[in-house]
């Protein structure tokens, strides 16, 4: 893989809390003293906050298809029934 | 030059391990803000956590509910036993049909979060949680509407995760990404999310083999961070 994969996926590793403590000590010290790797730690975590909400997003319209399943079926009728009664 | 996403930063940050750091600050008596944000700088938190609590796998762990093909049916039964519930009380707040079913997706996402989640305890049927969060919801949706709302002693305990709503330049940031690489986002998801093995990946966005995606899923951290630099620099976050 590049160096440049390769340092992605160390700075996962990190942002995951999957490294050994040593390591990750190290790795921090190394962060503080080089401002790029720093930068890209910033940036890559912002990812995976990015993410996180995509994965809400997607969540989301996974449950639409629910509802939407949910109150066009035919033997749910009573279900639909006593939600529409209380609005 | 000026930390980037100085505030933000600080919500984004993974909740749970937060949840612990933040009690434990406040244990020691610390200055949270001075710790932990003076210039955005948070990093060396991630090695003391771990260092504090060994025990605590941050990584995060595999869960059978939280894959796709099951995860429909498990939503579509929590919206048969618990929709009932939070369209009561949002119509009991005058509220709409509308509202009650975005309040209620939410809460269902916040609870199924956080019932995958290893280091949550959810400690009550999915019922009775998904309702709470439903009213948390409710009251910072409306503030005016929400100052009667009683909420009993477990209620009152619950939260909404401290990163749910994102702000206005995330969700830009997301929606360019969303245009440039919908590929890449979908696969990391699958990844961190839906906890796919590199050989389910493989299979399902059809790569050759394990080796050959998870070279992929670097590249598309990869290609997602430029995406995030180049539009925060756009929307001149880096430098204000």
């Amino acid at each position: 893989m590049r160096i440049s994969l390769n340092n992605i996926r160390t700075i996962e590793k990190y942002l995951l809390g999957a490294m050994d403590q040593e390591t990750c000590f190290l790795f921090e010290a190394e962060i503080q003293s080089d401002p790029t790797l720093k930068f890209n730690v910033y940036v890559q975590q912002k990812v995976m906050s990015l993410l996180r909400i995509y994965h809400r997003k997607k969540l989301k319209a996974e449950l639409e298809v629910v509802h939407q399943r949910l109150f066009g079926d035919p033997d749910k009728h009573v279900f639909k029934q006593s939600i529409a009664q209380l609005f | 030059m000026h930390s980037p996403f100085q505030g933000e930063f600080y919500f984004d940050f993974n909740e749970s391990l937060w949840r612990l750091l933040y009690g434990h600050l406040r244990s020691k008596n610390t200055n949270l803000k001075k710790n932990i944000c003076p210039e955005g700088d948070i990093f060396p938190i991630i090695c003391t956590y771990k260092h504090m609590r060994p025990e605590l796998e941050v990584l995060p762990a595999q869960s059978i509910s939280s894959s796709a093909p099951p995860r429909d049916a498990f939503f579509e039964e929590l919206y048969e036993s618990a929709f009932p519930a939070v369209a009561g009380f949002v119509s009991q707040m005058n509220g709409s049909f509308q509202d009650a079913k975005d309040i209620f997706q939410d809460a269902l996402i916040i609870y199924f979060e956080r019932s995958t989640d290893p280091q949550f305890s959810v400690n009550a049927t999915p019922e009775r949680y998904i309702l709470g969060i439903a009213k948390h919801l409710w009251i910072r949706k409306f503030k005016e509407k929400g100052k009667n709302i009683s909420l009993n002693t477990f209620e009152a305990a619950l939260s909404i995760p401290v990163d749910f709503f994102p702000s206005v330049q995330s969700k830009r940031v997301l929606q360019f990404i969303e245009q440039a690489g919908k590929k890449c986002l979908d696969l990391l998801r699958s990844f961190y999310y839906d906890k796919l093995t590199m050989k389910e990946l493989a299979q399902k966005f059809e790569y050759s083999s394990e080796h050959s995606v998870t070279v992929q899923k670097y590249k598309c951290i990869e290609k997602v961070r430029e995406s995030v630099k180049e539009r925060s620099i756009t929307y001149e976050d880096f430098f204000e």
